[in-house]
């Protein structure tokens, strides 16, 4: 090795992780951290500036971020500034900005491996690439022709964005297909119940806001899931400067609420239903409500409007005065369950009925719970009382509204297997597949021909980190007889790269030629071209490549890339969308401006047309109104047998890790557990950041007074635990979070020690695998845990 | 007066998305421990129940805080090299680190903790209200950083003119000490009690 | 402890006792004609001062740039601390030569003396001024000051004292009521220190609130380890001084001479790790 080449490529190195300094002279001032670390060599190289983008899964847009380039190494990362009026910079958030610690992350993965030691042990030895794909290819075979390809499964996962994800599935379905799954860990129940109600969901968009007195959040942390500018938080700070009221109910005092609440209330986890029972309650025995709207609109809220067949006492209204159950659902019922005092329920009913237009805001926190069926339908019946839907400044109840942005994608095909399992069921289908049948949530076939039997992890850490009950997923995996075989493909050594029986190490976005999420924004229409700021480090090898290679030695290399290479289908695909959107760019124009921003500036509002002739443009609902009373939903119960918790109205449904759960849990973990998403990761993404976790070290937050009951200070280490495991963590003491409630955020690697302890503080370590009713979706956020000093 | 520059914070609004302190950080490429910008985080209030349910009073808030170019700063006066001192033109702040012998008493000195030691360097670093970018006719990189754009910059009277603020805010040092040049438009529950001894 | 609060604490107690042992001593030898009386405790206050500058040099991070430190005496206390440093050093180089040469009569020697322990007592009050200029608001009060004058002094006179008691032979106990004096006296100042630093505490803002927490709380021990090593070390000095005086002769006791010493250097010791451990900065 030439010591000046060594020497520059240190210079080079450790000034991009910021070590720079300790190297003594070049660098001795700050400056000469900055831009003059390659003057080891004389003059310094010159700097570009690369257009790129931030694809982590905030479920926001990807911000606009631009990469400073030196000597082929990313010095700096600034952002976007074009403001333009109803289009605000998308400059990027604290993740996208510490990108710098992503790419040149000691933890990158660097070359092709294969197991050596037990799955999940983390044992690997280097292999080359021609045989990673031949032992990809070989098994694949393999057990496709043993199982068939209801045996084969391809992970769900968000750590990368849509486009780069297609080339596994377009191979797939070129080998006869595999195991489907229907909804997402982030919104499964969400997704599921919304539609009962209204057909399609629909939003007020953002830029609406500004037009509403009073806006309501619920489980809504805009701030910190989703922190880039233009967001959604970027809309409701636009509301309150215009004027409006900010209320936020959340167990915590969320970043969002200490930015922008005139009034926080906090609530028990998993209880919401019954505030807004007992806020019904107060409109109907006040005569608050909007009568006229519930009769034109919707079904079921009155005896009257239930659909034929359905039992008598059935209604919203009949359930609310207890007429069904024999318990009316008074505001002191609600505080007994919610902890939030009869008199705020009393006054928050009342302010919410009474001020015109009041837009009702949910997010996706309060649906991974026991019963997340529920509240995601509850919220529209608030909106439907007080005739705020199809309004602009109201709302439909729902989530944050967005428009609709372009969507690209590679041709996958299409997949020849139609059975579907739920998202969060694919260790069952690992252990029983065989066994599961409609009444467990299988979609298009009666029952399944395989368990899963091949993995195919690409981009994403649901394998064990985020997935439910730790524990049981590592037995499940650990077992080679089991699943067969595991394929990861990602950039770092995650908690799921430890169980791939093949571990291939991918390109990050700003390495690789890619095009934006091509998911929906809040303010709409936009797109990125990301095009490489960097050479690939190390050995690394994109998704399109990976798939080409097996294709190769599947003896489909051919069909699989018809001879395109990968610039070249996203050229087809970008022409696709252009031909079609009208002012969309060439690929030529993207190369020179990677970011298309769209035109659309009028504000959608949710349902406008059918608000406006409910006869001619009827909701895609059974009865073509909202349907406060699902017959399809009380249909389905009587076939699983679940109508209790999964009642045709939306109705409070006790959790069974909740303030109303057996009293000889609670005795034993007396503490509700959250996960929420914090600002520090997304997901499990930027974990081993070391400026992230400078940002916000992983602690377990306890109320001060549940903290001085335990003799805990703050900084304390702690036990957290529930029979299903042990964490050990940092604890913060705080005044933001309601007694009672505890909050570890969700995402931390799950790390193990060697009793099987969790020494990072994934809360994954004590959740249940106890898929929800309706959705069979993740209930992450019912847990019921003790804590005590270590 | 000489023209002196600073910040402003419209502290409303602040989420603590801690971008700013992100940003700052990657433009200086600083190791784990030293923030030339930093958001830091006050509560108060507390719990009390009645019957089934919680009452609270509890608030928070979130303040972004870098060097103030203090009109009278702390740091320039006890070091002992005049590595710190202030630029004359502008008021801004800055360390001679060809100078600086790395004694900490400026670290010890500034009530808002913006000289940070360098264990590598042996040395001192602050913000220097990104000197480089001012004079390439750019903004700092916390204000560029800001996704909510509530961080501004300019001269201090200017900006107080146009978007008031103070600097007396509970949960930063009473601005008697070193009359920070740093307006803040203090969110809900900032009641104006400093912490910190007021020193004459 | 913060370990790099170490040379600090080791600056300070040294400088200060190379002070005031510097001070006591020549009080003590002001009537003296013999070099060899007067040379002693010379050579000790040499070698605190150069074991103090050594560790202080070990707080610097960038020692190469030491020679720039003196370039801000207009606002800088560390600026004229390490002025009067080199300023002390060199005016006790001057005199150790005079003494060891007897150079010039006992008058000048003494008329230096004095010039050195005014630039002594000077450094002291500029060691005193760096604490009381930082935003440690447990720092920024006048005890600071009386305290580091009571280490100087208590320090000086438990030495002075306790290197009579290490003498052999017959002395005539001359200075004995000065020092019994003094050293009453110092205690008077630094009790004194610590009970207007605690009535300070309260009136200080929350910052200081905290200090006298934690000087209450966790490092309590430090505080009672300080009260009790110096009221031992003045339960010993107290009675041996009088018995001393009155009856008009030194006897050498060498075992309670140097147990005179550690309790006191002990004491002091403990003060100044609780003196650094509990300070509390301002904000954020």
């Amino acid at each position: 090795m030439r010591p000046d080449l060594s020497r520059r490529s240190f210079l080079k190195w450790s000034a991009v992780v910021g070590a720079g300094a300790a190297i003594g002279g070049v660098a001795a001032t700050q400056g000469g951290l900055i831009e003059g670390t390659a003057s080891a060599a004389g003059t310094p190289a010159p700097v570009k500036v690369v257009p790129q983008q931030c694809t982590v899964n905030c479920g926001g847009y990807s911000c606009a971020l631009q990469l400073h380039v030196q000597d082929d190494t990313i010095v700096r990362v600034d952002t976007d500034q074009m403001d333009r009026p109803g289009f605000p910079a998308m400059r990027g958030c604290l993740r996208g900005r510490a990108t710098r610690q992503f790419v040149y992350n000691p933890d990158r993965l660097k070359q092709p491996m294969k197991r050596v030691g037990k799955r999940g042990e983390g044992k690997f030895e280097p292999i080359t690439w021609d045989e990673a794909y031949t032992l990809i290819a070989t098994n694949l075979d393999r057990i496709i022709k043993k199982h068939g390809n209801q045996a084969v499964y391809v992970q769900y996962a968000s750590g990368t964005d849509g486009t780069t994800r297609t080339p596994v599935t377009r191979l797939l379905n070129m080998m006869g297909g595999y195991l489907n799954y229907y909804g997402t860990y982030s919104s499964a129940c969400y997704n599921w119940a919304g539609p009962y109600t209204f057909g399609k969901l629909e939003s007020n968009s953002g830029d609406d806001l500004v037009n509403s007195k009073l806006v309501v959040l619920f489980a809504n942390n805009s701030a910190e899931t989703q922190p880039g500018g233009g967001n959604e938080f970027y809309w409701q700070m636009q509301a309150k400067k215009a004027g409006a009221k900010v209320i936020v109910i959340d167990p915590r005092l969320s970043d969002t609420s200490k930015a922008l609440a005139d009034e926080w209330i906090p609530i028990r986890p998993t209880t919401d239903n019954a505030l807004m029972d007992a806020m019904a309650y107060v409109m109907l025995t006040e005569n608050l409500h909007d009568q006229a709207f519930l009769d034109k609109y919707t079904i079921g809220f009155d005896e009257k409007t239930l659909p034929a067949g359905a039992p008598a006492n059935s209604s919203y209204r009949s359930y609310v005065m207890g007429l069904a159950d024999g318990v009316k659902k008074t505001p002191e019922w609600a505080e007994k369950i919610t902890g939030v005092p009869r008199n705020t329920i009393i006054r928050l009913a009342r302010e919410i009925a009474t001020t015109k237009p009041c837009a009702l805001i949910q997010n996706l926190g309060w649906q991974r719970h026991a019963y997340g069926e529920q509240p995601v339908r509850g919220l529209p019946v608030l909106a439907a009382m007080t005739g705020n839907i199809g309004k602009s400044g109201g709302g439909p109840g729902l989530r944050d509204g967005r428009k609709n942005a372009p969507s690209i994608s590679l041709p996958a095909g299409t997949n020849p297997v139609k059975a579907s399992i739920s998202v969060f069921q694919w260790h069952e289908a690992i252990e029983r597949g065989t066994e599961l049948r409609p009444v467990d949530g299988l979609l298009n076939a009666p029952k399944l021909d395989s368990n899963i039997k091949f993995i195919w992890n690409y981009g994403g850490n649901t394998l064990i980190n985020q997935h439910s009950d730790t524990g049981r997923t590592h037995k499940v995996l650990a077992d080679e007889s089991l699943c067969e075989f595991i394929v990861v493909h990602d950039v770092m050594m995650t908690p799921s790269a430890r169980y791939a029986d093949v571990l291939l190490p991918d390109a990050t976005s700003y390495e690789r030629l890619h095009l934006g999420r091509g998911s929906t924004n809040v303010q709409g229409d936009r797109f990125y071209l990301g095009v490489p700021a960097i050479t690939p480090l190390h050995d690394i090898k994109t998704n399109y490549e990976v798939c080409s290679g097996v294709a190769e030695k599947l003896g489909i290399g051919p069909k699989f890339t018809e001879g395109k290479t990968w610039e070249q289908w996203l050229k087809e695909a970008v022409s696709g969308v252009a031909a079609k959107t009208p002012g969309f760019p060439t690929w030529e124009q993207m190369l020179k401006d990677p970011i298309y921003r769209g035109t659309s500036t009028k504000p959608v509002i949710a349902y406008e047309a059918f608000i406006k002739d409910p006869e001619k443009n009827k909701l895609a609902t059974p009865s073509g109104k909202i349907e406060i009373y699902s017959a399809a939903i009380a249909k389905l119960a009587q076939e699983r047998g679940n109508a209790k918790e999964l009642p045709a109205i939306p109705k409070y449904v006790p959790a069974w890790e909740g303030p109303n759960a057996d009293p000889a849990l609670l005795e034993k973990y007396p503490l509700q557990l959250l996960g929420h998403h914090t600002k520090r990761r997304v997901h499990s993404t930027h974990d081993n950041n070391k400026w992230m976790e400078e940002v916000e070290q992983q602690a377990i937050t306890l109320n001060e007074l549940d903290a001085a009951e335990r003799g805990i200070k703050d900084g304390d280490m702690v036990k957290v635990w529930n029979d299903r495991g042990t964490i050990h963590v940092v604890c913060r003491v705080a005044k933001g979070i309601m007694p009672g409630v505890a909050d570890l955020p969700q995402g931390a690697w799950f790390t193990p020690n060697k009793d099987g302890v969790d020494i990072r503080g994934n809360i994954n370590t004590i959740t249940k695998y106890h898929p929800t009713p309706g959705a069979k979706g993740n209930p992450q956020h019912t847990n019921l845990v003790q804590v005590a000093k270590l | 007066m000489a023209k002196q520059l600073g910040f402003h914070v419209d502290a409303r609004f602040c989420a603590g998305c801690k971008t700013c302190q992100i940003a700052c950080k990657d433009r200086s490429s600083l190791e784990v421990g030293q923030l030339f910008r930093k958001v830091v985080k006050h509560e108060e209030g507390g719990w009390v129940k009645q019957d089934d349910a919680w009452v609270t009073n509890v608030t928070a808030y979130w303040l972004s805080v870098s060097c103030n170019h203090c009109e009278n700063p702390a740091c320039v006066k006890v070091c002992p090299t005049g590595a710190m001192h202030k630029r004359a033109e502008d008021g801004v702040v800055m360390v001679d680190q060809s100078r600086c012998v790395g004694c900490q008493s400026c670290v010890w000195a500034c009530p808002y903790d913006a000289p940070q030691y360098n264990p590598d360097l042996g040395k001192v670093g602050k913000c220097d209200l990104c000197a480089d970018r001012l004079a390439a006719g750019q903004r700092p990189v916390c204000v560029d950083a800001c996704p909510y754009q509530l961080l501004s910059f300019g001269e201090i009277d200017k900006l107080e003119a146009e978007k008031g603020g103070t600097a007396a805010v509970a949960g930063l040092a009473d601005p008697k000490r070193t009359q920070p040049s740093l307006r803040i438009n203090p969110p809900k529950g900032a009641i104006n009690a400093a912490s910190g001894r007021d020193l004459k | 402890m913060n370990m790099h609060d170490l040379p600090l604490i080791i600056y300070t107690l040294c400088l200060q006792s190379a002070v005031g042992i510097y001070i006591v001593s020549r009080m003590a030898a002001w009537t003296e004609t013999s070099k060899a009386k007067r040379m002693r405790h010379l050579w000790l206050v040499g070698g605190l001062g150069v074991a103090g500058v050594i560790a202080s040099a070990l707080h610097m991070g960038y020692p190469w740039n030491a020679v720039l430190t003196m370039s801000n005496l207009g606002t800088s206390w560390l600026s004229r601390e390490i002025v009067l440093t080199v300023s002390f050093g060199a005016a006790w180089l001057i005199g150790l030569v005079f003494e060891s040469k007897e150079a010039g009569n006992v008058e000048t020697r003494n008329g230096w003396s004095v010039l050195t322990s005014l630039i002594g007592f000077t450094l002291v009050f500029a060691m005193s001024m760096i604490y009381r200029t930082t935003a440690f608001p447990a720092w920024e009060h006048a005890s600071t000051t009386f305290g580091f004058y009571a280490t100087a002094g208590l320090i000086g006179t438990a030495v002075v004292f306790a290197g009579q008691l290490f003498q052999k032979g017959e002395e005539e106990p001359k200075a004995l009521l000065p020092l019994l004096i003094g050293g009453v006296a110092m205690l008077a100042l630094q009790m004194m220190a610590v009970a207007s630093h605690g009535a300070y505490l309260g009136t200080a803002g929350p910052e200081a609130a905290e200090t006298a927490a934690l000087i209450a709380g966790p490092y309590a021990v430090l505080q009672w380890a300080r009260v009790a090593l110096t009221a031992i070390g003045a339960a010993i000095f107290m009675p041996l001084a009088w018995r001393q005086w009155a009856q008009k002769k030194v006897t050498s006791v060498p075992a309670l001479a140097g147990a005179l010493i550690a309790l006191v250097v002990l004491g002091e010791l403990a003060g100044r790790v609780l003196f650094y451990a509990s300070r509390v900065k301002i904000g954020l």
